[in-house]
């Protein structure tokens, strides 16, 4: 079997990891206690993390059957996990090996978790970083929808006229439409979101306060009277600490994973065995 | 006459004459008479703005997302962790496991990061600064290391002892806090890291991976709640003696969540396409019959379905629909999930959404309750940690199947005891859940899945608005807008109708608007079921509006909008179709003695299927048979018709 079809068995390797990592993870655990050859020990910390967890999963203790129950899977697991191991079917299998790469990775990356950043830490991070915090400029408009379908070859003159009842002080009602009567501090994002790219550009280009000329979207054409503008700024950090700690986490994050592959690599000698020219994989150019 | 329209309650036209409830979800606990709407209507204040609590927009997201916590997507490849995912579904470039930047066009509005449960177990929290660590000197050296910022050097050292025997034994304790502490724990707290009420929701939640005899009968958990209440509990799973096969015991254990913490949790079951004929029981289950407790139960818990992804569409079969031209969609019906059993006709009944619920018509009849009344999402359950279902920027199903050349030719699955085998070009670029929430937060948008407003994608963000009443007439369709009267006069998509007026069918104020950045639509479909007075199932498909001046022909039938696509370029244009439809329909059979549902289906017009756009990118050669275009569509959850006793 190659190893791609392997990989996506499904079952196979539910199965397989699954009875791997119990077993690695019984391997480390640090609640039971060495077991001689031929004797599976399950030590009074043992039992009280089963029934933990089974409290943890039902919100209640377990039955004295049911806790039995747990303690022979238990054993049962145990059994198999020597078994597979003295056969040595934890060797060479890819998923094995990933999972455990990703245990490690996941310790790494744990402690970062813990680690406090001060004010300051803060407050460089966010003078480093203004552009991943700097709110976007906000718009506040109506709009009055026209089908382009609806008014002829040429629907502009009609629409036209319109707008000047508009600016006129007039009420006008456009065509039948999903799109909303306007949006109240709408970021660019969302504006371009609901009538398409490039809406929200031809937005920022227009006199507040007035009724526009027809603009096209992404569905037909519109007035538009722009009620309000805020500028972007960047907020202080007290207003925005959370997000500010989680960025800088991040950043931590991959530079202590950084690190870590560093660390790993280093004092070990790697040898990559090329194969001889003529027997070489293809490489893409 | 008796005139009564039942209402979810968290809808605007009934927010004016009761208090508000947002926080008492799932129940339609609200009854509209025609007056009290009457009056609503005529109230409406100058302001658009004003008293508008209804949904005003879908948000859209998926809740079925796995990362490299998941057992079988770190087999994959997958090094995505869910703050990477998080990152990537709030519109951030992320590099994907296969080392290509990757980007959506759009952030979307939610996600659920569920990792199987099933062995997401992980490292110790040996880290967490636990009294008893920092009291020990060893201990209390790597907290200090970790806490100035050497936490790498702190992993070397504690992994060199580990390797060595020489961890300190006194720090080896805790006994019964460890399963799923570190990856479950972690789980949440990235959730909690990324969900920003307003801007973007991070659900905390987990999928159990149930398989019997390789059926797929898959549950995603989603909790309304947030990480004080989530974190009292470990997820289900599926190994006995802990966990179980049978969604029984998921519901049990979703009861002791909820009973404890005073917490709200839901399950939305997925691929009954995979399950050969089990996700929807009409006899038996486990070994028992599914009888009035199992109704009532999978109703309770189960409010939605996905009904579209990855691996399969799973609205309608064409072995089932045999007139609906448009049932045969990203369709797998090759076998189960792991292609241990191939698929027979009589099995299909089980695994499709439609025929569900219209059993659960005929089980309600039966049993006094619909085990089967659920809305629809779409969602992607990609084993990535990208949530990237467009067509143009679809990052695959699992890490081998992210971009690359090779993929358009790759095989997905090969059984060759069962002879079954599935490419990876079968892979379908789908779907999102879209939800007609108030608020971007976590209690709006579940409040609004479990009320069943919501409807699916398969991965166009398309805007589909469908209610139900007695007495919508064709204004309604005409005014600015439509949601006003639809909210007044009816229940949007998840509600119920009951108690017909004489001699009066039901009206149904129906609208669609394409992606903005998307592909006209081609039509609107309302799909009816019903059960007849012999007691069998039927279902008909309806054309009720559609694009251009096309006549339908003397079964009713719409012809083809034709198609833009030019497959080689893997370009398209929106010369044909229209970017709205908006009408009021009527059934035009409807006898009010009979149990019906109604949903809708909106079609886009052609666009080039993810293929298309490998093929032009990569110059891949497409192999024989792979689909290059496809018509991307929305399912809304149904509306149902229940006769007064």
């Amino acid at each position: 079997m190659s190893l791609s079809r392997f990989l996506k068995e499904p079952l196979l390797h539910f199965v397989l990891i699954g009875a791997a990592l119990f077993a690695i993870h019984a391997g480390i655990n640090p609640s039971s206690r060495k077991d001689s050859e031929g004797t599976i020990v399950v030590s009074a910390g043992r039992i009280e993390q089963l029934a933990a967890i089974f409290a943890k999963t039902w919100q209640r203790a377990p039955t004295a059957e049911e806790l039995k129950g747990l303690i022979d899977d238990f054993v049962l697991e145990e059994a198999y996990y020597r078994k597979a191991v003295e056969m040595g079917i934890d060797q060479d299998d890819t998923m094995i090996r990933r999972r455990l790469r990703q245990k490690l990775e996941f310790l790494t990356d744990d402690t970062v978790a813990l680690a406090t950043p001060s004010d300051a830490d803060l407050a460089r991070y966010l003078s480093e970083h203004p552009g991943d915090f700097r709110t976007d400029p906000t718009y506040t408009f109506r709009q009055v929808f026209f089908n382009p379908g609806k008014h002829g070859a040429d629907p502009l003159p009609e629409i036209r006229k319109r707008a000047d009842e508009l600016r006129a002080g007039g009420e006008v009602t456009g065509d039948a439409t999903l799109l909303p009567e306007g949006l109240e501090k709408a970021t660019s994002q969302t504006i371009d979101g609901t009538f398409g790219t490039g809406f929200a550009q031809k937005l920022a280009e227009l006199q507040p306060g007035i009724w526009s000329d027809p603009i096209p979207s992404a569905f037909g054409l519109h007035l538009v009277r722009v009620e309000e503008t805020t500028p972007g700024e960047l907020p202080s950090l007290e207003k925005i600490r959370p997000i500010v700690e989680r960025e800088w986490a991040n950043l931590r994050r991959t530079e202590a994973r950084a690190t870590f592959n560093a660390a790993l690599l280093k004092g070990i000698e790697v040898e990559v065995e090329w194969p001889e020219s003529g027997k070489a994989p293809e490489v893409d150019k | 006459m008796k005139r009564t329209t039942t209402i979810i309650i968290a809808v605007a036209a009934v927010a004016l004459s009761l208090p508000a409830l947002s926080q008492d979800t799932a129940s339609d606990a609200g009854t509209l008479s025609k007056s009290k709407a009457d009056q609503v209507q005529g109230k409406r204040p100058y302001s658009p703005y004003a008293d508008r609590n209804f949904p005003s927009r879908p948000f859209f997201g998926d809740t079925h997302l796995h990362t490299g916590f998941s057992m079988d997507a770190g087999a994959f490849g997958c090094t995505l962790t869910p703050r990477d995912a998080l990152r990537f579904a709030r519109g951030e470039q992320v590099m994907a496991s296969s080392n290509q930047p990757a980007k959506l066009s759009r952030p979307l509005d939610f996600l659920v990061v569920a990792d199987h449960s099933d062995n997401m177990g992980f490292f110790t929290d040996l880290f967490a600064g636990k009294p008893e660590i920092l009291a020990h000197p060893i201990g209390r050296k790597w907290y200090d290391m970790i806490k100035s910022g050497k936490g790498a050097d702190a992993a070397l050292e504690i992994i060199g002892q580990f390797s060595q025997g020489t961890f300190p034994k006194e720090l080896m304790y805790l006994p019964g806090t460890r399963a799923y502490k570190g990856a479950w724990q972690e789980t949440i707290q990235a959730a909690e890291a990324y969900n920003e009420p307003g801007r973007f929701t991070a659900f905390i939640g987990y999928e159990w991976t149930s398989l019997d005899k390789g059926n797929n009968l898959h549950r995603n958990v989603i909790f309304r709640d947030n990480a004080d209440k989530a974190s009292q509990i470990v997820p289900f799973t599926c190994y006995p003696p802990m966990g179980s096969v049978n969604p029984l015991d998921l519901y049990k254990w979703m009861e002791a969540y909820e009973t404890k913490t005073g917490g709200s949790v839901l399950a939305i079951a997925h691929n009954g396409n995979l399950s050969n004929g089990m996700m929807f029981p009409v006899v038996e289950t486990f070994g028992k019959a599914v009888d009035g407790d199992y109704a009532k139960q999978r109703a309770r818990w189960e409010s939605l379905y996905e009904v579209t992804q990855t691996k399969g569409d799973g609205e309608a079969h064409p072995f089932l629909s045999p007139n609906d031209e448009f049932a045969d969609f990203e369709t797998w019906d090759k076998g189960n999930l792991d292609g241990s059993e191939a698929k027979t006709k009589d099995m299909l009944a089980g695994d499709y959404a439609r025929s569900a619920l219209k059993n659960g018509l005929k089980l309600e009849a039966k049993l006094g309750a619909n085990p089967y009344k659920f809305g629809m999402v779409g969602s992607s359950d990609a084993h990535t940690g990208l949530a990237a279902m467009e067509e143009e920027n679809f990052f695959g199903k699992t890490t081998p199947q992210e971009p690359s050349p090779e993929r358009m030719h790759a095989m997905f699955m090969n059984n060759p005891k069962t002879g079954i085998k599935i490419m990876d070009w079968e892979v379908a670029a789908a779907g999102y859940a879209a939800v007609w929430a108030q608020e971007n937060t976590r209690e709006s948008i579940w409040d609004a899945m479990a009320r069943r407003e919501t409807y699916a994608t398969t991965g166009s963000r398309l805007i589909v608005r469908f209610f139900g009443g007695w007495d919508f007439d064709e204004a309604d369709a005409q005014t600015r807008n439509p949601a006003f009267a639809g909210y007044a006069k009816g229940v949007p998509m998840g509600g119920d109708l009951s108690g017909a007026p004489a001699q009066t069918s039901p009206s149904f104020l129906i609208a669609a608007m394409k992606d903005p950045i998307g592909a006209n639509l081609d039509r609107i479909q309302v799909v009816k079921g019903w059960l007849d007075a012999n007691g069998e199932t039927q279902e008909k498909v309806y054309d009720v509006v559609w694009s251009g001046d096309r006549k339908p022909d003397a079964n009713g039938k719409v012809p083809s909008v034709g198609s833009t696509v030019d497959v080689e370029n893997a370009t398209w244009t929106n010369t044909i179709g229209a970017p709205e439809l908006i009408t009021v329909w009527k059934d035009p059979a409807f006898d009010a003695k009979l149990r019906a549902f109604y949903y809708v289906r909106v079609l886009e017009i052609p666009t080039p299927r993810w293929t298309a756009y490998d093929a032009k990118r990569f110059g891949s050669k497409p192999l024989e048979g792979t689909r290059m275009t496809l018509q991307e569509r929305a399912y809304t959850s149904p509306i149902w018709y229940t006769p007064e006793k």
